[in-house]
């Protein structure tokens, strides 16, 4: 075996390879013709299987020569034409043969669609294009919806003006706080109307409280009624009313508007009954009812989160992102089909 | 033609006289013809393939250094006729029967028997069948040196291998061919049916 192999990397044969070739043949020597009849003492078939050769080889060599059946001639011509079919631009010609095209077509839209991804990515690292508010915007009222269906039911929209007011005892609170916002609709200093619900924070569960702090820093703000929290700087508190009044003017507008209506809105309420109910969750409710509370103040957050504080472009980001990835792969697997269909 | 007639001739196609080339194209288009044609069993394909060799050979004349002239060629057929016989490998394809080249129209017979060329026409066929059952390589070797009767060294240089390859390949092919027509021990000549491993 280690013979053979040798034999085979520096291209030899074995030599009872070599033996039995020339004895087949019929020009052995005396030393091969030697050899290969101890190979038939020990292999009694042998005999037999090169005899069968010999005979084979005969029948081939009665095997009549092929004449061609024409000139094969070389023309300047044809090697004009061979010169041409293998020069750059014949082969570029070929390649957007219609038949290679209908081929190449969904490769090309693979590869668009991969660096579509990636340009989308890196710009997402970089910061040169941003998640469109919008999208985050649906992407809560999703949560919402299901904060709904769990029995809350209040809306953000909703929550600072319904929910405050009808809160049992904090009608003093509410009352402070509608003249709040009625300053910020006019340039005081003030807080978004996720606000409305900071105050019935409570330190029951400080984690969630944290949480809604970090998430939901407007309604951290603006929550000096609140036992547990601190007050804000002031500075602070003018920073986070600025950034709210600059970009909701007209949401606070509307949410003051409609605050001016007050007594219409809670005599509304109170006859869905609604109110009640949703207040009494938000006062009594302790921990149980911080977190729907956080996530409604979440929401008003985002909600109120300025589009254009990001430099980047705002665009549907992940949607984008996985629309042109599928893309890619459904033209890959086009395009590996059409490969197959084409036997290429 | 002398080997001093080739050189000088290959010399003059270096200098792109085609006249030259083609006095060597005549020399040589019946073996090239031959081989690509037992290769490919395709008498249209073959003709493509043996024309294309020779344009070929003229285009790439100069990275022709020697050696023996007809291997030389050789190689650059035998390379197309892989090529051609991968190409159609991939697409499933099948060469249409009509074109298909038995041994059985070239196998040669004095006999004048009826009966005996009809039997080797039947051999010729199991041939035929059994070579096409053989690898390429093995293939060409047996193609190159049983049939077509070139010595080792000619077949090693057109293949591209050593010479203890070529012997190994035909040693192999050989002791293929021998089980394959065995199946078929009634086809076979008396020399060969005495050895018949049942008795």
């Amino acid at each position: 075996m280690v013979r053979k192999f040798l034999n085979r990397l520096i291209g030899r044969t074995d030599l009872s390879i070599d033996a039995v070739n020339a004895f087949v043949e019929g020009n052995a020597s005396a030393d091969e013709i030697q050899l290969v009849e101890n190979l038939m003492q020990d292999n009694p078939s042998l005999e037999r299987d090169l005899s069968t050769q010999q005979a084979l080889l005969s029948v081939l060599g009665r095997i009549e020569k092929i004449e061609a059946p024409r000139s094969f001639a070389v023309t300047p011509e044809m090697v004009a034409a061979a010169e041409g079919q293998d020069s750059l631009l014949s082969r570029i010609a070929e390649l957007f043969a219609p038949q290679r095209t209908l081929a190449l077509a969904p490769a090309a839209i693979a590869v668009i669609a991969a660096v579509g991804v990636a340009l989308l990515t890196i710009g997402d690292v970089t910061g040169v294009v941003d998640q469109s508010s919008s999208s985050r915007s649906e992407s809560f009222s999703t949560a919402e919806i299901a904060e709904s269906a769990d029995g809350g039911s209040l809306s953000p929209g909703v929550a600072g003006v319904a929910g405050a007011p009808g809160s049992p005892g904090s009608s003093d609170s509410s009352a402070d706080m509608f003249t709040t916002e009625k300053a910020s609709s006019s340039g005081a200093a003030t807080a978004a109307p996720a606000a409305a619900v900071a105050p019935e924070f409570d330190s029951a569960d400080d984690s969630v409280v944290g949480e809604s702090m970090e998430e939901a820093p407007v309604a951290g703000l603006v929550g000096p009624d609140t036992d547990s929290q601190e007050p804000e700087p002031p500075s602070l508190m003018m920073e986070a009313s600025a950034d709210v009044q600059s970009t909701n003017a007209v949401d606070s507008a509307s949410i003051a508007g409609s605050l001016d209506e007050d007594a219409s809105i809670q005599q509304t309420q109170r006859n869905t009954g609604e109110t009640d109910t949703d207040s009494g969750v938000l006062a009594g409710d302790g921990a149980s009812s911080i977190a729907p509370e956080a996530e409604l103040a979440y929401a008003e957050d985002t909600a109120f989160e300025p589009a254009s504080s990001n430099d980047g472009i705002s665009l549907p980001l992940w949607q984008l992102q996985a629309a042109l990835a599928a893309l890619a792969i459904a033209a890959i697997g086009a395009w590996a089909g059409l490969r197959r269909a084409r036997g290429g | 033609m002398t080997s001093f007639d080739e050189q000088r001739l290959i010399q003059l196609t270096r200098d792109g006289d085609y006249d030259a080339f083609n006095r060597l194209v005549v020399e040589y288009q019946d073996a090239v013809f031959g081989v690509v044609l037992r290769m490919v069993r395709n008498r249209a394909t073959a003709e493509d393939i043996t024309q294309d060799t020779f344009i070929s050979a003229f285009r790439k004349i100069s990275s022709y250094r020697g050696g023996i002239f007809r291997a030389w060629l050789f190689r650059i057929a035998k390379n197309s006729s892989l090529d051609h016989l991968r190409k159609i490998a991939r697409r499933g394809e099948t060469s249409i029967d009509e074109d298909i080249v038995y041994f059985s129209e070239t196998v040669k017979d004095d006999s004048q028997d009826p009966v005996a060329d009809a039997l080797n026409a039947e051999l010729a066929r199991l041939i035929e069948h059994c070579m096409g059952g053989l690898s390429d390589d093995h293939r060409f070797a047996m193609m190159m040196i049983d049939v077509e009767g070139y010595q080792y060294d000619e077949a090693a240089d057109s293949i591209g291998v050593s010479i203890g390859t070529v012997k190994s390949r035909l040693n192999r092919a050989r002791a293929r061919m021998r089980d394959c027509v065995q199946q078929d021990r009634e086809l076979l000549p008396a020399s060969m049916r005495l050895y018949d491993k049942e008795n």
